[in-house]
């Protein structure tokens, strides 16, 4: 059937893609990652602020590119694996399980699953970074871009990583990247999130910086009560009759 | 008839590529794990599990309902992994029942 359509013309509904600019960098006390907030459905912004950032575990986070539905499910999927895995185990899940995890899945699919991920944490072991591609291949590096900003972003990282960086300069240099992202490619836009993962905490800040804010509006451009002038009046009642009353509980029905 | 003429199509072609690569994946994974095993350990090792997976098989409820495979997923390692299977198509939330009567004719071998 769908065949048909196709030929009679109908094009189907693409998915919803997040054309991103997606990036990670390792300093000093742990791994910085960040990324833009644009979702796009071809070349209409289906959402102005997502959160790209996925949690999958208390020290483990990833960003994602690649389909939407895609990276949601494969990382929440990965999220509940892992801690499955951490139950057992009763150790704080390492960033290369995840890594393992993720890839045994993404290679099982041959990359039908479009989910292009940035990798970050730090465990027992200290700050990793991994950059994992839908076909299955990571790659372990001190800082990874992905997605269609991935070569501005990346021009700025290879300008200005330096290894063993403090806090500040990472988030500056991680936000400059994002922001080369945003404003150079067409598919990644709106603000710039960033997740900063050390050894005891996490700090997520999101929206870090509104890099596109909407224009506000010089005046009030609506017309005052009687510039319209008024030629006649009639007030006429209608009549309503209670036709139905349905009562309606706070609760659904419980049919389990 | 109940279900409309038998297109004889739909069950040959593959709708997409991975569909018969996902269909068999469990066999496909466990001969693996067992040519593996029978090289490492020798023939006695994959006969045992086998064994022991036929008799878990053996353990079932009445027709019309599924079997929870609880001892299939601890000697497999499956109750400590989470996959599609138990969030999309679970067994357990089926719509449709079979039709019991013919199920326990069936296997009784009334029929």
């Amino acid at each position: 059937r769908n065949k048909l359509l196709e030929q009679k013309g109908i094009k189907a509904p693409t998915a919803y893609k997040t054309g991103t600019t997606i990036c990670g960098v390792i300093y000093k006390d742990g791994v910085i990652l960040g990324a833009d907030t644009r979702a796009t459905e071809d070349t209409i912004v289906a959402d102005k602020n997502c959160s790209k950032i996925h949690y999958i575990s208390s020290n483990i986070y990833c960003c994602g590119a690649g389909t939407a539905a895609d990276t949601e499910m494969t990382t929440q999927m990965i999220s509940s694996q892992l801690e499955l895995h951490r139950l057992n185990t009763g150790r704080i899940p390492r960033v290369c399980t995840a890594n393992r995890l993720l890839k045994q899945f993404l290679f099982r699919y041959h990359g039908y699953i479009s989910a292009a991920l940035v990798l970050g944490g730090v465990d027992s072991t200290g700050p990793h970074l991994y950059s994992v591609y839908p076909h299955g291949s990571t790659d372990k590096l001190p800082y990874v871009t992905m997605g269609s900003g991935s070569l501005a972003a990346m021009s700025v990282f290879e300008d200005g990583y330096k290894p063993d960086m403090e806090k500040e300069d990472a988030m500056r240099l991680v936000r400059n990247a994002i922001a080369a992202g945003i404003f150079n490619d067409l598919g990644s836009g709106s603000n710039v999130d960033l997740c900063v993962i050390t050894k005891d905490k996490v700090e997520y800040l999101r929206p870090f910086d509104e890099a596109n804010l909407k224009g506000q509006r010089q005046g009030s451009y609506r017309y005052k009560k009687g510039t319209t002038a008024v030629l006649k009046k009639e007030v006429k009642k209608i009549p309503i009759e209670v036709v139905k009353t349905q009562v309606r509980s706070e609760q659904a029905m419980d049919t389990a | 008839m109940q279900y409309g003429l038998h297109s004889s199509r739909e069950s040959t072609s593959a709708v997409h590529p991975l569909e018969h690569s996902e269909k068999h994946w469990n066999e496909n994974k466990c001969q693996m794990d067992f040519a593996m095993l029978r090289k490492m350990e020798g023939i006695h090792m994959p006969l045992r599990l086998q064994m022991e997976n036929n008799i878990s098989q053996k353990m079932c409820r009445l027709p019309g309902m599924v079997s929870s495979n609880v001892m299939r997923d601890t000697l497999t390692g499956r109750d400590e992994m989470i996959d599609f299977e138990d969030v999309l198509n679970n067994p357990f939330e089926a719509e449709e029942v079979g039709n019991i009567h013919m199920l326990m004719e069936k296997r009784q071998g009334l029929l």
